[in-house]
Formats: C-alpha cells, sequence, structure tokens
C-alpha cells in the first residue's frame, strides 16, 4: 500500500486533473453549440485543475527524472566528476524548492487573509496559490528521496544513477546508454 | 545585476539544474543582491503565468497527439502514405516523410512524430537496403517538422508569452512547414534514384485503394476539425485542443479500438508529466522576464544589434545564426520563453511583423533538434532504433543543409508565412 501511494501519489491527481481538464473544455464547446448555454465557470476551473496538475507534475518529473536538463557538460567531464555534479545539481534544486516553499505558504496566508475571491466561482484564491506550498512540499521529499538512494548507490556508474530511481539498479546495455543525453 | 541574472542561470545550466529551476535561482539570486522586488514576485509569478487559458493549448495538443499516435490513427496514416508514394523511387522514404508531414498536422510536438514514425519505418527501410544513416537522419529531420505544422505547442507558448494570436501564428505555419516537408521528399527522391533504393512493388486493388482511404477517413479529419474549427470562428485554440483530446478518445477507445480503458490514464499521465516539465520553465521566466524588463535588457540588445547594422537582412541573418547556435544547446521552449521577449522588439524596430517572427524562431529551433552534438531527435532515433549516435551526426548533414535553406527563404521572402495570414485576415 505504502509503495503504491509512493509510486502513483502524484501521478494518481496528474490524471484525474487532466483528465477533467479535456473533459469539461469539451464540454464547454459542447454547451456553446448544442445546448446554446455557455457554461460560464469551465474556464475558470480549468486554469485552476491545470495550476494544481502542473505543481503535481513538477514534483513528479523528479522522481521519474524528466526535467528538462542542458548535460553538454556531462559529455566531456571523467565519471567521479558527472557525480559529483549531478549531486550539486540536485542540491541547488533543493534550494531553490525549500526557498519557494517557504515563501510560497507565507503568499497563501497572506492572501487568505486579505480574503481575494475568484472571479466567477467565488470562492478563496488560496486555494489557488496553496499549490506553490503543497507542490514544492512535495517536491523537496521527492529530491529528498532521491538524492538519499543516489548517495547510498554512488558506487554504481553515472549512467544508472540519472536513470529515474526505479531503473537505477537495471545494468547497462552497450549501445544504447549515449553519454550525456538523453536530457 | 545583469551578471547575477545571465551568470547564475547560466551556471546552473551548466551543473545540470533543470532549465526551469536554474531560471528560478537565477531570479532568486538577483533579488538576494537587491533587485527591487521581493521573492513573492517568482511564486506568484509561476502561478500567474500558468492561469492562462491560452496556455492550457499547450497540454492539450500534446495529449491530443499521444491519444492519436497510441490510438491507431498514426497507423492509418503510414497505410494512406504507402498508397500515395511508396511505388516511386526511395519509396519507404517518401512515405515516412510524408506520415511525418500528415501526423504534424494532428500533433503538437516533433520529437513524439519522430518517435512514433520512426519505431515502425526505420526498421522497414532498413531491410529494404537503406543505409541506417540515412533513414536515422532522415526520420530525425522530418520529425523536426512536427512544430512548424500547426497545431504547434511550441506557437503557443511564444503567443503566450509574446502577446500574440495563436491563429495568426498556426496559419503562418502552414506553408513554411509544407515546404520544409517538400524539399525532403525532393532530396530522398533524388538521392534514391541515385543511389538506386526502389520503391514498394506492391500493387493494389481498387477495392484496397477504397478501404485504406475508407480507413484513413477518422484520422484525416483531425486537421480538418481543428483548422476548421478555429479559423471558421468556432472555436478557440484551446477548445479545438480539448476537441481534439476528445476526438483522440473516441477514435482510440470505439473507432479504431486500438486503446484500451486500462491504458488510458498511462498515455494520461505522459502526456501530463511533459506539460509539466515544460511548464515549470514557463513559470519561472515570467520572473526572469520581468527581472529583465527592469533592468532594461531588451531595450540594451536592441540598442547593441541596431549599432552594429541597421540593415534589416544582415539583422535577421544574424538572428537567425544566433538561433541555430542557442536551439542546438537549448530546449526549444525554454529557448522561445527566454529570448522572444528579447528579440521581438530588435525586429519589430524593422518592420517584421511579430507573427512572421513567430515562424522564424520556430523553424531555427526545429532545425536545433536535428544539430549534432545534442539534437533532441537524434537521441530518440538512437533510442528507437539502435542506430550510433555518431552515424547519425555524420550523416545529418545534408539535411541540415536543407532546412537551413528553406530557413532562410522564409525569413526573406515574407509571403511564405504571411500569405495565408494576409489571404485570411485582409
Amino acid at each position: 500500500m505504502l509503495r503504491l501511494v509512493e509510486r502513483y501519489f502524484e501521478a494518481f491527481f496528474m490524471v484525474i486533473l487532466m483528465f477533467s481538464i479535456s473533459i469539461v473544455t469539451g464540454l464547454q464547446v459542447f454547451s456553446r453549440y448544442v445546448m446554446d448555454d455557455a457554461i460560464s465557470w469551465s474556464e475558470e476551473i480549468c486554469r485552476y485543475m491545470f495550476i494544481w496538475m502542473v505543481f503535481f507534475g513538477i514534483s513528479y518529473a523528479i522522481r521519474q527524472r524528466r526535467h528538462i536538463r542542458i548535460l553538454g557538460l556531462y559529455a566531456v567531464v571523467p565519471e567521479p566528476v558527472k557525480k559529483m555534479l549531478m549531486i550539486i545539481s540536485d542540491l541547488l534544486f533543493l534550494l531553490f524548492v525549500v526557498l519557494l516553499a517557504i515563501n510560497g505558504s507565507e503568499l497563501c496566508a497572506k492572501i487568505l487573509k486579505l480574503g481575494q475571491l475568484t472571479p466567477s466561482l467565488e470562492f478563496s484564491m488560496a486555494y489557488i496559490y496553496a499549490s506553490l506550498p503543497v507542490g514544492f512540499c512535495l517536491a523537496g521529499l521527492r529530491l529528498i528521496q532521491g538524492l538519499y538512494i543516489r548517495l547510498r548507490h554512488i558506487h554504481l556508474p553515472y549512467a544508472q544513477l540519472s536513470r529515474p530511481i526505479d531503473a537505477i539498479h537495471t545494468p547497462l546495455r552497450p549501445g544504447t546508454d549515449t553519454p550525456g543525453g538523453p536530457a | 545585476m545583469i551578471l547575477s541574472l545571465f551568470g547564475v542561470f547560466f551556471l546552473c545550466c551548466l551543473v545540470g539544474v533543470p532549465v526551469g529551476i536554474s531560471l528560478g535561482l537565477a531570479c532568486v539570486a538577483t533579488v538576494f543582491i537587491g533587485a527591487p522586488v521581493s521573492l513573492k514576485y517568482i511564486s506568484q509569478g509561476m502561478v500567474v503565468a500558468l492561469d492562462s487559458f491560452p496556455l492550457m493549448a499547450a497540454p492539450l495538443f500534446i495529449l491530443a497527439g499521444e491519444l492519436m499516435s497510441q490510438g491507431g490513427v498514426s497507423k492509418r496514416l503510414l497505410n494512406l502514405a504507402h498508397l500515395l508514394l511508396g511505388r516511386y523511387a526511395g519509396g519507404l522514404g517518401l512515405v515516412a516523410i510524408a506520415s511525418c508531414i500528415f501526423f504534424a498536422g494532428i500533433s503538437g510536438t516533433g520529437s513524439a512524430d519522430a518517435a512514433a514514425i520512426g519505431v515502425i519505418m526505420i526498421p522497414e527501410m532498413l531491410r529494404g537496403g537503406y543505409s541506417k544513416g540515412f533513414s536515422g537522419s532522415m526520420i530525425a529531420a522530418a520529425g523536426a517538422i512536427g512544430p512548424i505544422i500547426p497545431p504547434s505547442v511550441t506557437m503557443v507558448v511564444y503567443c503566450v508569452t509574446t502577446n500574440q494570436s495563436i491563429t495568426d501564428t498556426f496559419l503562418a505555419g502552414v506553408v513554411p512547414g509544407i515546404l520544409m516537408g517538400v524539399s525532403l521528399l525532393a532530396y530522398t527522391f533524388i538521392i534514391s534514384k541515385r543511389k538506386g533504393y526502389r520503391g514498394e512493388a506492391k500493387t493494389y486493388t481498387r477495392k484496397e485503394v477504397f478501404d485504406i482511404i475508407w480507413d484513413a477517413k477518422w484520422a484525416i479529419l483531425v486537421p480538418v476539425i481543428i483548422m476548421g474549427g478555429i479559423y471558421g470562428g468556432i472555436f478557440t485554440p484551446t477548445e479545438a485542443a480539448a476537441v481534439a483530446v476528445i476526438y483522440g478518445y473516441i477514435a482510440g477507445l470505439f473507432l479504431y479500438k486500438e486503446l484500451t480503458f486500462k491504458q488510458l490514464p498511462r498515455v494520461i499521465l505522459s502526456s501530463a508529466l511533459i506539460t509539466s516539465v515544460v511548464l515549470v520553465i514557463i513559470g519561472t521566466s515570467i520572473g526572469f522576464g520581468r527581472l529583465m524588463t527592469l533592468e532594461h535588457i531588451p531595450q540594451q540588445v536592441t540598442a547593441f544589434i541596431t549599432d552594429i547594422s541597421t540593415n534589416k537582412y544582415v539583422i535577421l541573418a544574424m538572428i537567425n545564426l544566433l538561433l541555430l547556435l542557442v536551439g542546438t544547446f537549448m530546449e526549444t521552449l525554454a529557448a522561445v520563453t527566454i529570448l522572444a521577449p528579447i528579440l521581438l522588439p530588435v525586429v519589430t524596430s524593422l518592420g517584421v511583423s511579430p507573427v512572421h517572427f513567430g515562424v522564424i524562431m520556430v523553424v531555427n529551433l526545429c532545425i536545433g533538434f536535428v544539430t549534432p552534438p545534442l539534437g533532441a531527435n537524434l537521441f530518440v532515433i538512437t533510442q528507437i532504433a539502435d542506430i550510433p549516435y555518431g552515424t547519425l551526426c555524420r550523416s545529418v548533414a545534408p539535411w541540415l543543409a536543407i532546412m537551413v535553406a528553406v530557413l532562410f527563404l522564409i525569413t526573406y521572402i515574407e509571403a511564405i508565412p504571411m500569405g495565408l495570414v494576409w489571404l485570411f485576415r485582409g
């Protein structure tokens, strides 16, 4: 159970949100043309679902190691330096995530106090800004998880370490793991 | 402050921090050394950047593309291409390129096209006696057409960051994309004649012809619905994308029945993930952009460039070279969000329309997909077709030359991209 939660927590929300966005936006067109009655709230709710989806996605992409990186330097430096750079880059990422999690929760609290409401549905904007602290806290946990696992297996070759955490132990296949890429 | 903004950004990228996070860290550093804004500027900026209905066209087009390629649509397009082009010299190559062009009219991204078509066509081409380098680099180049022909995620991002009309920019991409495709087809044909790659011997009965076309009808309808809907004023680009997604669900689940309900979450998740990693970059680039504006960086760049020359053609050539270089090393959408606000004032001061420049920028960055040493499509092909990376890098040169030639045509003959826009928009 715990394993499933670890693996699919963000994914679960992402799938539901993305699916709902596509359906609700589709309904918007349908209702306007077929039922001749435009839904007023669909655009707004989609935008907010979208924001939450991206913040869950930031965290899930850390787990799957899918964030877009420029790995040019990794193609030319020796193995130990690659590992070192990888750890440094994750620590810098963590620094950003921690700063934004703190800052985001302050922002969220401030908006809650101001009582700002969304234009058409009129619920508190704080529900939307809560995606900042929640998303970045999750991202922070994922980064710490990744760092912990990679540091424990630091003896493995870089090409293995740079994979998603589930695949770290799968041995290399010759020829397919190109130096530096794919990003 | 310029130093901290760009210095920290480049340093972080170099170390391998994700591009979006590098942008964010650069802002944080600039705030800490005393830019006249607070950190809230960045966090709030991330939410504000994403709070945009036009931007939502991007994830929906990504999802639509994934659904179509998994749901059997790409296979029908391939069959159709076989029917139309298979018999000519270099038939398999022509089929592969034509499928990439068709598919570009359905999906919003490039590397996905290259992967979807390459995985089927490269093995066939190798069996047909084509060399590894030729077939691999061909698909990589053809896949790069994806973002030029609408719908295009790259164009959506360009339009959202520069406040341009998505509708017009899509329209401006049609002819350049087709021109690029036709040039690649012509080159394949000429080389195949010379090397003796023959066409397919298969002949079709009248019934088969009819079946193939009939079977492909749901696939062919997609671009018609998307473009027709947008230009008929029926729906906005975002709504068009949602309609394409729903069409994708229906086509995959019920019409072609190649997608099961069980696979659906995986397809949706993969699009959501692609969306998120791209949109982090757009989120943090808002803060970055604001700091650049505060520092008057766009004005300084404009002044710097117009100091060197005031000739429109010279400056456009310089910008093309810059973008080609950037496209090689940097992820496309990141490059768009960072560079478009800097470069747009330069070119508009010369009288280039923002829509035209959008197409120039997208074509440039697409060429970056296939430029060694770091072409994203080359990596994709290496992975799916087991062709050594070095072989691909060596054989991609002629394709690159063609694409750059087309790029300069598009840049200097305004009517190529803008003709349709003028026609439809008066």
